[in-house]
């Protein structure tokens, strides 16, 4: 299966998707207004991607921002996983990264992490490496 | 506009007011990003997190008039209809202050407002319960939106969201929303 990838600018995120590896990376800003549209694809290839059962799968999010309409997007991208980790075999790991003065992202990743039953990892890291 | 109308007293009440951003126009989504993008910076010699939430609140107040306001003007670059309306932003020695105002459906405007009203009574816990759930509930069919962005807003601002209309026509208001920051 193909890898996946966006090159982020301005408000658009990185993204990242390793077939090989099961490293899937989100990054950046995300605040397109029409955020329906723009993760389409992204839904496409993780559907894909999670036909096939048992993966070990971990999943990086280092965003600096991302609105509401985002945010939305990105539970749906959380019920995918939980789905395929329960149903389909699937070992997923989120990484949720933050800046470590971000009170706002940390909860934000808190926040996912008690609406889905998913191994969630909510880590710091110091603004000069970001 | 009237000859008479002075452009010099416009900016210096704007000064006055310690405006540092006022947008009137077409909020197209290159054109917000980048009027963010230099409020980011502006803000970045207070605490961080400042700078990051009057960001957030001006991107989700922006995206409103963008997607909601009722006068629009078509963009052949993006295929779409585009918001029209104004956005100000102010900075005064202990809080920021970030509005938005625009045409909108008398109806829309009037749900607003009693929506500002039911989130502003809501305690941290409770708007934290209402976020979570709003955003469980299925996409609008009619909007792109989340649905969540005023009560994004409070929860950033820690301050009530003030919302008010005023009469335009039968069918239209002119809705207003600021929220304030205190730094």
């Amino acid at each position: 299966m193909e890898n996946f990838q966006i090159e982020g600018e301005n408000y658009i995120p990185t993204v990242n998707f390793n077939a090989d590896t099961g490293v899937l990376e989100i990054s950046g800003e995300s605040y397109h207004e029409y955020t329906i549209e723009f993760y389409q694809p992204i839904f496409e290839w993780l559907k894909n991607y999670l036909s096939e059962p048992n993966r070990k799968l971990v999943f990086n999010f280092r965003m600096t921002y991302f609105n509401t309409s985002s945010s939305r997007r990105f539970l749906e991208i959380f019920d995918m996983l939980e789905a395929y980790s329960k149903e389909k075999g699937g070992d997923v790991t989120i990484n949720w990264y933050y800046q470590e003065e971000d009170i706002d992202m940390m909860e934000s990743g808190e926040e996912y992490a008690e609406d889905v039953d998913l191994a969630f990892n909510l880590i710091p890291i110091e603004s000069s490496n970001v | 506009m009237d000859l008479d109308f002075n452009v010099h007293e416009f900016y210096e009440q704007m000064r006055r007011e310690t405006v540092i951003l006022s947008f009137k126009g077409v909020v197209s989504q290159d054109l917000l990003s980048r009027l963010a993008a230099n409020l980011k910076n502006r803000s970045s010699g207070d605490s961080t997190m400042i700078g990051k939430r009057v960001f957030a609140i001006f991107i989700e107040l922006s995206q409103n008039v963008n997607l909601h306001s009722a006068e629009k003007s078509y963009s052949i670059k993006e295929d779409k209809p585009i918001g029209i309306g104004f956005l100000l932003v102010s900075e005064a020695e202990d809080h920021y202050m970030v509005s938005s105002s625009n045409l909108a459906d008398k109806k829309r405007a009037e749900a607003t407002i009693e929506r500002c009203k039911y989130i502003n009574s809501l305690d941290k816990e409770g708007l934290k319960d209402f976020y979570k759930d709003q955003r469980r509930q299925p996409q609008r069919t009619e909007s792109p939106g989340a649905n969540v962005g005023l009560i994004d807003m409070v929860r950033k601002s820690n301050n009530p969201i003030q919302a008010e209309i005023y009469p335009y026509s039968e069918e239209q208001s002119f809705l207003t929303i600021s929220v304030k920051l205190d730094k």
